[in-house]
């Protein structure tokens, strides 16, 4: 009886990923790319540990906790620490907003656009598509979270160590869950 | 032998009933028609009988399993061709007729190929840039290609040239010959008369008149236009006569079927030149029908 629902999955999940070698690519390249550009230039931007620890009393500010959240590490305000208050945000933002639209795609859309009917007339489970989707987006979060992690590491920027960075990428990944919990009740 | 069978299907979305009562029956190697106005519920039904609708009440089988519970199962032996097929832009044709043979699990190459020639399509171009035919023609390659026991096709034949609904009519009448079944949804009634054995109309949810062309036609009228050597006298008073136009000794009207021997005694009296009767066809049944009913209502 379950597999009823799901058979075919494999086959719809592989066009998928077919489908999405060029947006989901071009979504893990820009993300990668900005936080792997910022991270490379906060050093340059704060050179001394002075100026971090300025900026670190600017983010105890009411207006910047009400933005970014409460601040972390200010005490040791690093340039990790610095990334992850800064940047963790606004990167996840970029994140929810692809996963969205890689949801949307693939689902609500097909199924508005009359393509999901011509491929439920085949033998094909009333949850494929759906859980194709599922597993395609955790494979391209996945990527994207080793690829950010692996890649902050690769700058050595003495105070992203290797734990730091693939925390920041698993971070990242999570707000998968977000928007899975968030489609699970819709 | 029934292959396909809905029994006193209802389907309400909300308030509004969309198909009251349905029930038609398919039997093994025949191609049924199922014609209506647009919003009748045509689609409704269809879409129940794949499975992505569940009726409100009632039950539907194809080949004695329930449309709901074993779509899947059922599935591996139907093809569908929706009437407005969307494709997945970044992928050619070639690609999507690839997919779609895939998760039916068949593998009939040389099929396809045959019909991607004859129906003349260039399956490495992408979707975005096909017609509303040549996407139409795709759903089409991937269904016909299909070794499929029951064909379901809602209006396959929109946005197709007449050339292609030539080909589209043999490829039909080939299955037939191979004793497949078909649910023929469609608008254009000449190809509904030219193909179909049995007939439905649909209108407002309900069936309202099913059996062969040749039962329906007994319903309505014949059309006779006439020549005769004297003035036909009150014409107007006979039962059954209606639309008389007149043009010198030429007569053109209607007459209901159960009149027509009444009618023909009647001129014969006014020493006919020439006689000719036309039995309808569907499109004036349709219409016919199509009053009437609405009138009543």
């Amino acid at each position: 009886m379950l597999s009823k629902l799901f058979s075919n999955t494999g086959t719809l999940t592989r066009f998928i990923l077919k489908r999405e070698r060029i947006s989901s690519t071009l979504w893990i390249i820009g993300i990668l790319a900005i936080s792997l550009a910022v991270a490379m230039t906060l050093p340059n931007i704060f050179e001394s540990d002075i100026e971090r620890q300025m900026m670190a009393e600017t983010m105890k500010s009411p207006a910047m906790v009400a933005m970014l959240g409460p601040s972390y590490g200010a005490d040791d305000y690093t340039n990790g620490a610095m990334m992850s208050n800064m940047m963790l945000l606004f990167t996840a933002i970029a994140v929810i907003i692809m996963n969205i639209f890689l949801v949307v795609r693939h689902t609500r859309r097909d199924e508005e656009e009359g393509r999901l009917e011509l491929a439920r007339s085949l033998p094909v489970g009333k949850l494929s598509n759906l859980s194709a989707t599922m597993i395609v987006a955790v494979i391209v979060n996945m990527v994207l979270a080793l690829l950010v992690g692996f890649g902050l590491y690769s700058l050595n920027i003495e105070s992203m160590d290797l734990q730091g960075s693939l925390l920041y990428g698993i971070a990242l990944r999570n707000m998968w869950n977000f928007i899975c919990c968030h489609y699970s009740f819709i | 032998m029934s292959i396909l069978e809905i029994n006193n299907v209802t389907k309400k979305f909300g308030k509004f009933t969309a198909l009251d009562g349905i029930n038609l029956e398919i039997n093994k190697g025949e191609i049924y028609g199922f014609i209506g106005p647009n919003g009748a519920g045509k689609t409704t039904t269809i879409r129940i009988l794949l499975g992505i609708l569940q009726a409100t009440k009632g039950n539907a089988t194809i080949f004695n399993k329930d449309v709901w519970e074993d779509s899947v199962e059922i599935h591996k032996d139907i093809a569908y061709v929706p009437g407005d097929v969307n494709l997945w832009d970044n992928l050619t044709g070639g690609e999507v007729i690839d997919l779609l043979v895939k998760l039916r699990g068949g593998n009939n190459k040389n099929t396809q190929e045959e019909l991607i020639k004859k129906f003349d399509l260039d399956p490495s171009k992408k979707c975005r840039t096909y017609s509303k035919g040549n996407r139409q023609k795709i759903a089409l390659i991937a269904a016909l290609s299909s070794d499929a026991e029951l064909y379901i096709l809602d209006e396959p034949t929109s946005g197709l040239d007449p050339l292609m609904e030539n080909v589209f009519q043999e490829c039909i009448l080939d299955l037939k010959k191979q004793g497949k079944s078909i649910l023929l949804s469609s608008h254009i009634l000449s190809e509904v008369e030219k193909l179909c054995d049995r007939v439905s109309i649909i209108r407002q949810g309900k069936i309202i008149e099913t059996g062969t062309l040749r039962d329906l036609r007994h319903l309505t009228r014949t059309t006779v236009e006439v020549e005769t050597r004297k003035k036909i006298e009150s014409l107007r008073s006979m039962k059954g006569v209606h639309n008389i136009k007149e043009n010198g000794e030429n007569y053109s009207f209607q007459v209901d079927n159960d009149n027509l021997g009444d009618v023909i005694s009647y001129l014969s009296k006014f020493e006919i030149l020439t006689l000719r009767s036309t039995p309808p066809s569907l499109e004036e049944l349709f219409m016919t029908h199509y009053e009437n009913k609405g009138g009543a209502q």
